[in-house]
């Protein structure tokens, strides 16, 4: 995909990392034995548990054992068709009919011995009725006096229809090795009638369909003609008489099978319609020739192929393209997926206030929200601020009117934009709008903090694994788990009690440390002057780097984030309008603490989406800290040469370099927030403005046992990740070619 | 700026270096909650809910007020453990240990039947030249940006009911798959993971494996070894860093899974349920059982962090190989 992919494909593969895999395998070993020394210990305690574990392994142990038995027997079926074409082809043949037969059975179409055989009852006045119970017939028998009682059953049962299948499979695959053609087309084609023979004679009654010979024959040719046509135009003609055979098989079954009723058919018929198809079957199977090495080595390839894709494309077909598709279907039909509804759902969920809710737009006035916020002044005076940085760089170097961006002038532009989406995201609500404000902050917050961390951490030297280690950490951490830990980080508790989440005791003691000397507070009122004193003495210091650095024509933009913080934190606390507090009639303060996931809608939001970006980080730093080791050493050295300080090293140099990387964690953690759920369910469950599309999907298909509307989410999920996914994969065909 | 070498001059260096701090300011910040979580998980009911877990430092206390059964109270150690003895018997109200069981019944065979299948068909897609190689395993890639809800409903039905096929223009309706009543057990979560997992599988072990030289194989081939035995003595033994950084992967994504838990579980006993839906289930329920809540949600953790802590390695490794799961 990117220089990573690629470089760490080329680690992989060299002689140490060979090494270290077998080292990991005994550590692997090492894990393995002491979890299950843990699960022994644990379970030691109760042995109920103990006989769950054992229950449970033994399972796996048969699940997996079986597939590797097929999976392997398969192959070596395959291999052997290099040493004997006939020993390969009677096994073939065996497997086919064995498993068609068994088929035929295990869906109760065909009759066996004893169990559920059916019966065909005559009456007096010629009306036939179908019993599949002998009780019922004797008792039948008893009052009607029938005519004629005619048993479906045949002398075949349960365990003997694969049997038959497979012993009539092994002769027709053996037959095709013989050297005579007309033995090879004549056996085959005599099995397969003799097949549909019996098949057809033990068709239960409910089965036999009532067709015409006519109709079978016509839609035989059409079958043979559609699809030997197709095999002509598609350039096929070695094969031409095969495809033939094949379609006309094909259309048999469908003009037997398909067009005609079920039940009410005669026994001939059903005989004739089962013979047909199979017959064909046969003569198809009898028809190739001995192969020759080459033919040999094309069939041993699409045979390996077969075998090795089947399993992993009948999963991904099964369970992700199929369902995928269903739920497409289901989005257009309504609660029950019952009739088509068109795009009401979808017109439903535009319509509702969960999904999409304007009303805080505009305020009782008319005024709009948006712009009576502190958000959008504040973004926008950021982004002014940026231009004007850029404009000014630019005079003191060119002396022109222009733009020169400088990493200060960038990051205010930038902040800037996200405090203006922060306001429209604050005011436009429902789960829409929530779901497209996670994947923008998240996504955001935990890009610019992994990379943050993923420079920084390069130079603390020996520290540095250790501060990645811990950053990296909630990696490992469930979603649920994070929205546990982080609960305890929020939890907010009424003013009497000492607070217990860290947040809220940091904020509280801020409250109190801004009132310091009022009635209330802990503190006495000097400590509020010294802290005064001391953010004051660090501003001014601030200043004058900042100051310093402008003169020598370098960026300040650390110094410039540094000096917004303490400038806040000065004013806040000079206003004494800092931390959690509410102000009593009497003029004393009090505690007050903030519900970070419950009161303050809409941003409990960003709390939440916090979490994540907790986990996310991460993930960004590691991705990107290997891909800034990448950077070759020799462009630094050159930059360095060229007197670039540090900063501008990363914006000129290394930035551009990791560019590509960082539209691959971009996307990656875009498309984890879209599908965001544990984090809401745990946290709030939805409430309190919180919820997402992820999460009210759920909701709405299994509270308010809403199909049609549920799918409909769904697919606008897909539908939010769907250019992520084009992007991904013209990325892909790109490093292919 | 000071250029000296005295120690005021060092220690003015060290403080002035503000990327420094920054970077350990997020560290800390990145630190404590799972420190939090770690500290008030040996703390009892009462402390939990009085003060915060930074008092324990000078507010130590032992842990009476779980209610484990007496027996187990032999020594001290018991006593400050006294939240993790309950969560991990087997008490059915707040006890992990039949989750924990029930979550690796989840997580072993979601981890080794995906590796099993996609290697198969890393295999084929790198090794074996067939026709439509090549826009199938792009096909196959491009479902890795398929987000899990859109196909959930569907394979509930499934597993509910079976599959089944009505032809179109006629009444008849087929079956294609038989109801084997998977849901609300284990099966079920294993045979979706298994599912969800084949994109990002795939993608990964035929990056690794069609990076292998060209030469190997070829030599192999000459030798007269099929595709069979190529994979299995040669392709498949070379291939293991890359299976075992997948693995790590998987594992953890599974273990941590709640959403396919919920979903696919919510018909069955509370026996079957994995520890993240467990610990959601306590979350969700305010009141006695708040405080082993801690203890529940680091035994859920445990595991994961001992698999990420002993293996980061080769996670990492994943991680780079095939940055684009979703």
């Amino acid at each position: 995909m990117t220089a990573v992919a690629d470089d760490s494909a080329t680690e992989l593969t060299s002689d140490e990392t060979v090494r270290s895999g077998l080292q990991l395998g005994n550590r692997l070993r090492g894990i393995v034995l002491s979890l299950l020394l843990l699960g022994l210990v644990g379970a030691s305690a109760n042995i109920g548990q103990l006989g769950r574990l054992g229950r449970i392994t033994f399972w796996i142990v048969v699940v997996v054992a079986t597939s590797a038995v097929v999976f392997v027997s398969l192959n070596l079926m395959v291999s052997l068709a290099r040493r004997s074409w006939t020993a390969y082809r009677s096994l073939t043949g065996a497997l086919l009919g064995g498993i068609g037969f068994g088929l035929l059975r295990g869906n109760r179409s065909v009759g066996a011995l004893v169990a559920d055989s059916e019966f065909q009852l005559i009456l007096d006045d010629g009306e036939a009725i179908v019993v599949e119970d002998r009780a019922l017939v004797d008792a039948i028998a008893k009052i009607a006096d029938p005519t004629l009682i005619e048993y479906a059953t045949g002398v075949i049962g349960l365990v003997e229809w694969p049997i038959l299948g497979a012993v009539l499979g092994a002769f027709a695959g053996m037959a095709t090795g013989f050297a005579d053609r007309r033995v090879r087309l004549a056996i085959p084609t005599l099995i397969g009638l003799g097949g549909g023979w019996i098949v057809g004679g033990n068709l239960l009654f409910r089965n036999r369909p009532d067709a015409s010979l006519t109709t079978v024959a016509v839609m035989t040719v059409i079958g043979a003609a559609v699809v030997g046509g197709a095999s002509y135009l598609a350039g096929k003609r070695c094969v031409l008489v095969e495809r033939c055979l094949l379609g006309a098989a094909l259309g048999a079954t469908a003009g037997g099978w398909l067009l005609p009723d079920l039940s009410g058919g005669s026994a001939t018929t059903s005989q004739l319609v089962c013979m047909i198809p199979l017959g064909l079957v046969g003569l198809r199977f009898g028809w190739p020739s001995a192969r020759d090495a080459n033919g040999m080595a094309s069939f041993d390839r699409r045979a390996r192929a077969v075998i090795f894709l089947a399993p992993a494309l009948t999963f991904l077909t099964v369970n992700l393209v199929v369902p995928a598709i269903r739920t497409i279907i289901t989005s257009f039909q309504d609660r029950d997926s019952e009739e088509f509804v068109g795009f009401d759902n979808y017109r439903e969920l535009a319509g509702s206030e969960r999904f999409l809710d304007w009303r805080s737009w505009s305020g009782d006035d008319g005024t709009w929200n948006v712009l009576t916020s502190r958000l959008t002044w504040g973004g926008l005076f950021l982004i002014v601020v940026g231009f004007a940085i850029a404009a000014s760089i630019n005079w003191t170097r060119n002396r022109t009117r222009g733009l020169d961006h400088s990493p200060t002038s960038r990051g205010s532009i930038l902040v800037g934009g996200v405090l203006i989406a922060f306001a429209f995201f604050s005011v436009i609500r429902g789960t829409l709008p929530n779901t497209i404000w996670w994947m923008f902050t998240v996504t955001i917050g935990a890009t610019t903090l992994g990379l943050a961390m993923a420079v920084l951490s390069q130079k603390a030297g020996r520290w540095e694994s250790i501060a990645k280690s811990l950053v990296f950490m909630p990696m490992a951490i469930s979603m649920v788990g994070a929205s546990v830990i982080w609960r305890l980080q929020y939890a907010p508790k009424n003013t009497s009690q000492k607070q217990t989440g860290v947040l809220n005791a940091v904020w509280v003691e801020l409250g109190d440390l801004s009132h310091a000397g009022v009635e209330g507070s802990d503190y006495p009122g000097w400590i509020r002057w010294a802290v005064l004193i001391a953010l004051g003495t660090i501003l001014a210091r601030i200043g004058f780097t900042i100051w310093a650095r402008w003169q020598r024509d370098e960026g300040f933009a650390a110094a410039g984030v540094m000096a917004v913080i303490v400038g806040w934190l000065f004013i806040e606390i000079l206003l004494r309008d800092l931390g959690g507090f509410q102000i009593n009639d009497d003029g004393s303060i009090q505690a007050e603490a903030v519900a970070f996931r419950e009161l303050v809608q809409p941003f409990n939001n960003v709390y939440l989406m916090f979490i994540l970006i907790w986990i996310q980080t991460g993930f960004a730093m590691v991705i990107l800290s290997a891909a800034i080791k990448a950077v070759p050493e020799e462009l630094h050295e050159a930059a360095r040469i060229d007197g670039a300080t540090e900063s501008e090293q990363f914006f000129n140099v290394t930035l551009p370099q990791i560019l590509p990387t960082v539209g691959v964690v971009l996307t990656t953690i875009l498309v984890a927030v879209a599908k965001v759920f544990d984090i809401v369910r745990v946290s709030t469950g939805g409430n309190f403005g919180t919820n997402v599309l992820a999460h009210d999907f759920i909701t709405e298909s299994f509270q308010f046992l809403n199909r049609g509307v549920g799918s409909a989410m769904a697919v606008v999920i897909l539908l939010i990740v769907a250019p992520v996914l084009i992007f991904n994969v013209f990325n892909m065909q790109k490093a292919e070619s | 700026m000071r250029n000296g070498n005295s120690v005021i001059d060092r220690a003015y260096r060290k403080l002035s270096n503000v990327p420094m701090w920054a970077m350990w300011g997020i560290v800390v910040i990145w630190t404590i909650p799972s420190l939090s979580l770690f500290v008030n998980s040996f703390r009892s009911r009462t402390r939990q809910r009085q003060t915060g877990f930074w008092e324990a430092l000078w507010d130590n206390d032992r842990n009476f007020e779980a209610g484990c059964p007496e027996e187990y109270l032999r020594d001290d150690l018991f006593h400050v453990l006294e939240n993790y003895c309950v969560v991990l018997s087997n008490d059915q109200a707040s006890g992990m240990l039949t989750s924990v069981i029930s979550s690796l019944a989840i997580a072993v065979p979601s981890t080794i039947i995906p590796i099993a299948i996609a290697c198969f068909a890393a295999y084929a897609f790198a090794w074996i030249d067939f026709k439509g190689r090549k826009p199938l395993f792009i096909a196959t890639v491009a479902l890795l940006s398929i987000p899990l809800q859109v196909a959930l409903i569907p394979l509930l039905r499934m597993y509910l009911g079976g599959a089944h096929f009505t032809v179109p223009f006629t009444e008849r309706t087929l079956t294609l798959i038989p109801d084997f009543d998977l849901a609300g057990g284990p099966w079920a979560v294993v045979l979706t993971h298994t599912g969800f997992a084949m994109p990002f599988a795939i993608f990964l072990l035929h990056n690794y494996m069609s990076s292998l030289p060209d030469e190997l194989i070829e030599s192999a081939r000459v030798d007269g070894a099929d595709h069979f035995s190529t994979f299995m003595r040669l392709v498949l033994p070379l291939s293991v860093p890359a299976i075992a950084a997948f693995a790590i992967f998987q594992f953890l994504w599974t273990w941590n899974d709640y959403l396919i838990a919920v979903i696919m579980l919510n018909s069955g006993t509370p026996e079957v349920f994995p520890t993240t839906q467990r610990i959601a289930n306590l979350a969700g329920d305010f009141g006695r059982t708040e405080h082993l809540l801690t203890a529940g949600a680091f035994v859920q953790a445990f595991v994961p962090l001992v698999v990420f802590f002993s293996l980061q390695r080769y996670f990492v490794r994943g991680l780079l190989a095939g940055s684009v799961k979703g």
